[in-house]
Order: C-alpha cells, then structure tokens, then sequence
C-alpha cells in the first residue's frame, strides 16, 4: 500500500506542475517528459520533451483531450519498457486507460513516473481548435472551481464519477478548489516521489488530506449521470430503442480507432468473418422489407462491447469522433458500468488486476445456468 | 392471429439456435432423440466442441439476424471435458444477459444450461419450457428491424 | 466502353409528381412491379429523424419514404456499394441512387475489385452540393432551409467546400441520369449514359425522345464556371499548403483518428499499412528521436500518414469530400487530397471515376512513356 503525503503549495497549479517537470527534466531525473504541449498555430497535442527550454509550450491541464494519453503511452512502451524514467501527465480516465492497457500487455508501467489531477472535464474536442483559444483557458479556471456541472459542455465529462485518479504517483487536488491560480494541494505516493517533491522543494502537510469538495463534486456529477440515463433512448433502448441511437452508424469505426482499450493490430470486425454478406438476400429483404447498408453495424457495437466494455474507462474519445454523433461513450460506459457491478471490478483501480472474462472462479455466479 | 385472451400470436413458430457442447449437452441431445422423447421442433442445434467455444458474438448474431430464442448449453461447472472451458461459458453468459439487460433486450430469450450426456430429459424438458417462453414473448422484433 | 458525351445522350421525361423526389420513387416502385429490378439503393431517414442512411428495399412504404439526394452525405455511396458486394457480389439486380462522385467511387472500386458493377443500375442526378456534417449536426433546421434554397443559388457558401468547386456535375459514367437543370420546376429528365440504361428505359416503355437543350445548356454553363473556380481554388491551396510549414498548417490539429481513411471510399485496405506494428518503434527509438529536436509531438507520424495515403490513392480521389466531412476536428483534407490528385492523377492523364475501362494509373505500365522523367537523356534541360 502506498503512504500517501500531501503538500500545500504557494502557486498556482499551472505553475506548479511545469515547475516541477522542468525540476526532473533539469536535475535528470527523467529522460523526458510527456504531456499536452501549444504548438505556435495554437493547436494542443502531445509531446515527448527532452529539453526543459520545450517546456515552455508546455499546457500540462489544457481543458482539450486530442487522443487518450494512455493510448499514446502504450504506443511508447509497445515495443518494450522505457528505457529511462519518463514523467507524464495524464487525466484519471487516461490513466485507467494505462493502467488497462498494461494488463493486456501492451505496454509498460516500468520506470513511468505518472501525473495526474482531479479533473474539472475538458472541453469538447471540436470546440478547442479554434485559432485562438486565450479565451479556453480563463474560462476553465472558473469552471474548474465549480462544483457543480452547469459549466461542463462535454457529456463523457459531466456524468463522470470517477474523477478522482487512482494509481498517480503524483495527484494535483483542483477540481472544485478556489484560488487556483495561487495555490494548489498536492497528494505524493511512496517514498520515491516523497524524494523526488521534496527535491523539487515541496514541503509536506502533516495535516493534509482531501478536501470535502470530492465528495460534493462527486455528488453532482452522479445527479447528473443519473439524469442523462434516464432520457430517451438511453433509458432502457430495446430493440427499437438500440436502431435510434446506433441507426446513423456509417461504419466508419472511428470510435474503436481511438479507444485506448481497443488495440488489436487486426480488429476482427474488419475482417471477412463479420461481413455477414450471405445478410443480403431477396429473402431478408423482404421479411424486413428493407436492409440499412453497410448492414449489421449493431453487430460491430455489441460485439466490441463484449470486447471491451468492462474496460471502459469512460473517457468519451467515441463520441468526440464519431461523424454523426453518435453518443458511443455513454452507451458504453452504461453497459461497462452494469458488467462491471456484476464482477466487482472497476477498470482502472489495480494493475494486477485481470480483467473479468480473463479469468473465472470456480464456484461463482450461482444463478446462472439450468 | 392473435389470441384475444392471451395476447399470444398462434402462427407463430418460435426459431430458436441453440448452440451445445459435443461432449455432454448434444451427446445428451442426441440421447433424448433416440428415447424417442417428445418435443417441439423449434430447436435447431449448433455443435461446438466445447461451451467454451462460444464467443457472445455469436450470440448476439443469432439475435439480430432474428432468432427468437438463443441457447448456450455445456457440461455441468466441474466437468468439463477440457477442465475449465464452461466456466468461461458461465462468465461470458453472466456479461452477456447483464449487457442485454442494460441495454433493454429481453433476456427471456437467452438461455444457459448445462445438460450432460445421460440428460436427455432433462434437454426434453428445457426444449418445452424454453419454447413456451418463447411462444409468450413473440417473434423477436429484430427479426424486422431495417436499421440495424 | 467510352464516357457518354453530353451533347449525345438521349432521355425521357419523367411522369410529373407533386416533387421530382416523387417521380423518382414513382419510377422506382414501377420498375420492381415491372421486375426490371429486384431491389432499389436509396437514402432514407434514419429513426432518430437525425441522419440519412441507405437502405436496400424492396417494400414501397420504404421506397416511398426514400430521400434520393439527402442534404447531407454521411457515407460514400461507394463504401455502401462495396458492403454489398463483397466476396463476388451478387445476382440482385440493384438500382441505385446517388451524387454523381459516389458513383465515380463507385467505378474506381470496380477496378479495386471492391465493387461488381455488372447488377448494379447506377442512377445519378443533378447535384446541388451537401451541407456539411457539421452545420447539420449544429442545426438541422438552418441546414435543410439552406439546402432547400440551393436551387436558387448553386454557388453558395453554405455548401461544403469541396462541392463549391465540383467540376463533375454534369453527366458521369453512370447508367442514367437524372437532369433537371434548366428545365421546368417540378420536371426531370431520365437521360441514358450506357447501354444499360438505354436497355431499361426501353424495358419501361420510356422513349428518350426528351428536349434536352436548356438541360445541355445550363450543364455546360455550370461546368465550365466550376472548371473555373476550381482552377483558382487549387492555386490559392498549393501556395497556402506549400512546404513543410504550409502541409503543418493544414494539418494542425490533427489527432491521427484515421477516420479520413475510413470513410475513403478508395481505401479499402483491411489493415492499413499506417496502422501496422512495423512502423511502430521502440521506446529508445522514440526518445532518441525526442532528443534531436527537443521534443516528439506523440503519437508520430500524422504528417507521414497523410502523404503516404496520398502516394496510395490520391490519383484516385474522386473529391467526394466525405474526409473532410468526418473529421472530427475540421480539417480541409478534401481540399488537400482533391488538389494533389489532380496533379499526380494528370501525370498519367487519368480521370478518376470517368472511364470504366481505364486503368488504375500504377497498377499498370506502357512500356514508352514519361520519358521526360528520364533525367539522363541530354535534352532534359540542366
């Protein structure tokens, strides 16, 4: 179990954090440093820095998610662990991301120093290309302090309850806090990051621990989860319910493209087993009186679910991509969310934990099977 | 032709895919078969070696393509003929219907069982029982869905 | 088979309805009553009232509720082409309606093997253009108020941008023809393009005696102001998009999401190079690579996705802009491709889409050609 320290310090949180990786980066502590970077056009992505003058572009909380950073670290650590210490900046949903992924062997946890924060949401992806996004910024400050979700404009963030990492090696506490441009809380874990803090000067809070604006935070966000479910068609879909929101799928598979659980090379709804063609016969045409083409995409969604679903960290990349809208993030996450209570499992909250359909016990889940 | 007090649609065959492990269930099948026991045609039989091999997807294929019943059937937990496989089975049943249930589908139309090879009754019963179910609950509207 | 000439072709007039829609499905429900066709390809609304998605139909009800040129176009025609005929195709003799560049998709997929034309009665129409995916996503109102009043104004700022500048609105390889232009409201015209068509027009007892000479006239007038406009369109983008700098700028913002590649009707491949294993490298590599710079924008490889899809199909991009109408952060790929394929496609003189018989510029060779690539003949200049 790792002893976590909390320290209060002086400066704001975007202050706070570029300081420190611009300590590790200058005392070589890590290799590198990864997190979301501005580019000169104003666009924000991900960067691997090597040289702390980098980190001058560096946005390490930018309200934006171009791509879920677990993704890209397992991309990184595909080929084997990282050679060097590396610190990298995650949101919670991209470190259960991660942490999922590593599981599944496709990427290493070694030598990763992992940042994260309570997290206020990020803004739609579509809404922060603009040119000039000063505005972005001042804004998120405000909604950042909020405790409620009035101010949150990205559904997969809104109805999110699990906004609070797990795992971090270093946890910034600003969700739901004031003054966030003077000062911020900060939750260390382990006696290697206690060395690395106070080497960077942070001083620990004997007294520290959470605030209570988790909990409220937390509280909202469930009110609002609870109310998003309960509107049409999400609410119990049936069959009729599942053609309104899946109906307007073109198949594009955007939203596996960009899931950070889904990482097969070859994804098996692309290939020639679910193609499905002996479908389009005169006779299914006629009982049905008509086939939607390319046909069968339900069958791509509820297939990936039984694929990943219980992994679902909620993180809503599928609905930021997806063409027409479609809300693949909360579909998923409802189905992820009820499997998940069935197994006792949360994605996200232990490394060594195997995913349920990996693993079996031998007297379990009595009431099923006659 | 719907009964008026039932509500239950007479011309109504239910179709329902069923698929079975070789070593217990379609052996216990079978055996029902050659004790000449009774029992609706509405079962079509799939054989795969082991309830293990089962993958959800197929399940949910039999669904959409419009069976109006599905049915996983392997040897009892413990005597799997390759050790271990039913209790995947069990697993994946267990995500399946609570996939389905969250997402509106009717669950009545799944079906786990673990029949063995000297079962046959017990195949014959669950058939009849099955079928009925299915009889009540009506063709399965994904039999007619344009969208999917 | 050569490409119907414009001045040539010959149609009949279509029986008048209350909308050209309706003489279109009227069309429809008479040729599978007629069993000229075994099934109609038609857009249709999807149940959320939100999108427009093809169906395969056969039921009048569904026919009847068909929308053959939706505002908008979430899917090539072309990819819902192929999901029907993979594996060898069918025996379904299909008609199918769609805009005039998802049936030149249509026609590179039949030389991509992704496609088998032969039961297929490709139907176009005169096409005003689509809205973008985003406008109707943001407002649906605003969109089909804006789509509606295209007639009155083809060149409208409304329009997608790659259809701004679509200079194949006129006549295509396809079978028939739907005109409208410059003729009376509320009339069209069913113009045989092949022999195909020509065979069905007889087998509905249509004769393609129409008078197609405002219908000609209008065609030619919007083509040639289109030829123009995407003249200049594409010199203000190969100075805007220049260099390294320039390609940056276009793509700034890019997320590697793929999702152009995958509404690509012309990308077919079931497992893109780009995304393959082998191109990924190890950690050392990428921080050795991190190390030069200073930094790695991750994951890498954006820029060399898009030039390298570019090397794979730009010669066969058909400007149907559907790239550019998926992308989730809004980035003029259509633009980029379409200018880039008209000049790796005019290397080889090849039009994408047109002839049926024309081949796929590098899957084939001619033994004496480019020889102005030749960089040691003597007359090349220094």
């Amino acid at each position: 179990m790792a002893q976590h320290t909390f320290a209060h310090i002086n400066k704001g949180y975007d202050e706070t954090i570029t300081f420190l990786l611009k300590h590790m980066l200058d005392t070589g502590r890590v290799e590198a440093v990864f997190c979301l970077v501005r580019g000169e056009d104003n666009s924000v992505s991900y960067s691997l820095i090597s040289d702390a003058d980098q980190l001058e572009n560096a946005v390490p909380f930018f309200p934006a998610m171009p791509g879920n950073a677990g993704k890209a670290l397992s991309r990184f650590t595909m080929k084997g662990a990282s050679p060097a210490p590396v610190a990298a900046v995650l949101r919670p949903c991209e470190l259960r991301a991660f942490v999922e992924i590593v599981k599944r062997e496709q990427g290493s946890r070694e030598n990763m120093i992992l940042i994260s924060s309570t997290c206020g949401g990020v803004y739609p992806l579509r809404d922060v290309t603009e040119n000039d996004n000063e505005d972005v910024i001042r804004k998120y400050n405000g909604n950042l302090s909020a405790r409620t979700t009035e101010s949150m404009t990205r559904d997969a963030c809104r109805i999110c309850e699990k906004f609070e990492p797990v795992g971090a090696d270093i946890t910034f506490y600003i969700a739901g806090k004031t003054e966030l441009e003077s000062s911020c809380q900060i939750m260390v874990s382990g006696e290697n990051m206690k060395e690395i803090a106070s080497a960077a000067g942070f001083t620990a809070d004997g007294d520290g621990k959470k605030g209570e604006e988790i909990e409220e935070i937390r509280k909202n966000r469930h009110i609002t989860r609870e109310q998003y479910y309960s509107t049409q068609p999400m609410d119990q879909p049936g069959v009729e319910g599942l053609m309104e929101i899946l109906g307007k799928c073109v198949g594009c598979r955007g939203c596996s493209n960009v899931c950070p659980i889904c990482y097969c090379e070859t994804c098996f709804f692309r290939t020639a087993k679910a193609e499905h063609t002996n479908f389009l016969s005169i006779k299914e045409i006629e009982k049905r009186g008509a086939i939607k083409l390319p046909p069968l995409l339900t069958l791509f969604h509820l297939g990936r679910m039984t694929h990943m679903a219980h992994s679902c960290v909620g993180c809503g990349m599928c609905s930021d991509v997806c063409p027409v809208r479609i809300p693949v993030g909360p579909l998923f996450q409802k189905v992820g969310e009820a499997a998940d209570l069935l197994f006792d499992y949360e994605p996200g909250r232990n490394i060594e934990e195997l995913p349920p359909l990996s693993t079996f016990q031998i007297e379990e889940l009595e009431t099923y099977g006659e | 032709m719907e009964n008026k007090e039932t509500g239950i649609d007479a011309s109504f065959i239910p179709r329902i895919l069923a698929f079975f492990c070789s070593w217990c269930s379609y052996t216990g099948s079978d055996g029902a078969g050659t004790a000449r026991l009774k029992m609706p045609p509405t079962t079509t039989l799939i054989r795969t070696m082991c309830s293990g091999r089962i993958d959800p997807y197929f399940l949910i294929v039999a669904f959409f393509r419009g069976a109006d019943g599905v049915w996983v059937s392997g040897c009892h937990p413990g005597d799997c003929h390759y050790n271990k496989g039913n209790y995947f089975t069990r697993r994946r049943y267990a995500f399946l219907t609570t996939m389905f249930d969250s997402l509106g589908l009717e669950t009545k139309r799944l079906l786990l069982s673990w029949i063995s090879a000297s079962e046959g009754h017990k195949f014959q019963h669950m058939t009849t029982e099955f079928t009925n179910r299915i009889q009540e609950l009506g063709p399965n509207k994904a039999r007619t869905s344009v969208f999917l | 088979m050569s490409m119907p000439d414009l001045e040539q072709v010959a149609g009949a007039m279509l029986p008048e309805a209350e909308t050209v829609n309706d003489s279109i499905r009227d069309l429809f429900l008479k040729a599978i009553e007629n069993d000229s066709i075994d099934a109609i390809l038609i857009p249709h609304e999807t149940p959320d009232g939100d999108s427009f998605a093809y169906i395969l139909a056969r039921d009048v009800e569904m026919i009847k509720t068909g929308v053959p040129l939706p505002p908008i176009m979430p899917i090539s025609g072309g990819r819902v082409l192929m999901s029907l005929c993979k594996n060898g195709g069918g025996t379904l003799r299909i008609a199918a309606i769609m805009r005039p560049c998802e049936i030149r998709s249509a026609i590179e997929l039949s030389k991509l093997r992704q496609v088998d034309l032969e039961h297929l009665l490709l139907i176009t129409m005169d096409c005003p253009g689509a809205i973008p995916l985003s406008s109707w996503f943001a407002d649906q109102t605003t969109a089909r108020e804006r789509f509606d009043a295209l007639d009155e104004n083809p060149d409208n700022e409304h329009l997608r941008p790659i259809c701004r500048i679509c200079d194949n609105a006129d006549i295509t390889n396809s079978d028939l023809h739907i005109g409208t232009r410059g003729l009376q409201a509320g009339s069209a015209s069913l113009i045989a393009c092949s022999e195909q068509g020509e065979q069905f027009l007889e087998s509905m007892g249509m004769n393609a005696t129409a008078d197609l000479k405002s219908w000609r006239g209008k065609t030619r007038e919007l083509k040639s102001d289109r030829i123009e406009k995407r003249k200049i369109k594409f010199a203000e983008l190969r100075e805007d998009y220049a260099g390294i700098n320039g390609l940056s700028n276009a793509l700034r913002g890019c997320i590697g999401c793929r999702i152009c590649r995958d509404v690509c009707p012309l990308c077919i491949c079931r497992e893109c190079y780009f995304d393959c294993l082998t191109i990924q490298r190890t950690p050392e590599e990428y921080l050795r690579r991190a190390d030069e710079a200073g930094f790695l924008r991750f994951p890498p490889g954006n820029a060399l996705f898009h030039i390298g899809r570019m090397t794979h199909m730009s010669f066969q991009c058909v400007s149907c802009g559907a790239c550019e109408d998926a992308c989730p952060v809004g980035l003029p790929v259509a633009q980029l491709f379409s200018m880039v394929g008209e000049e790796t496609s005019s290397v080889f003189e090849y039009l994408p889409g047109m002839d049926r018989e024309a081949e796929i510029p590098l899957n084939t060779y001619r033994e004496n050609e480019l020889e102005e690539l030749d960089g040691s003949r003597e007359e090349v200049a220094s």
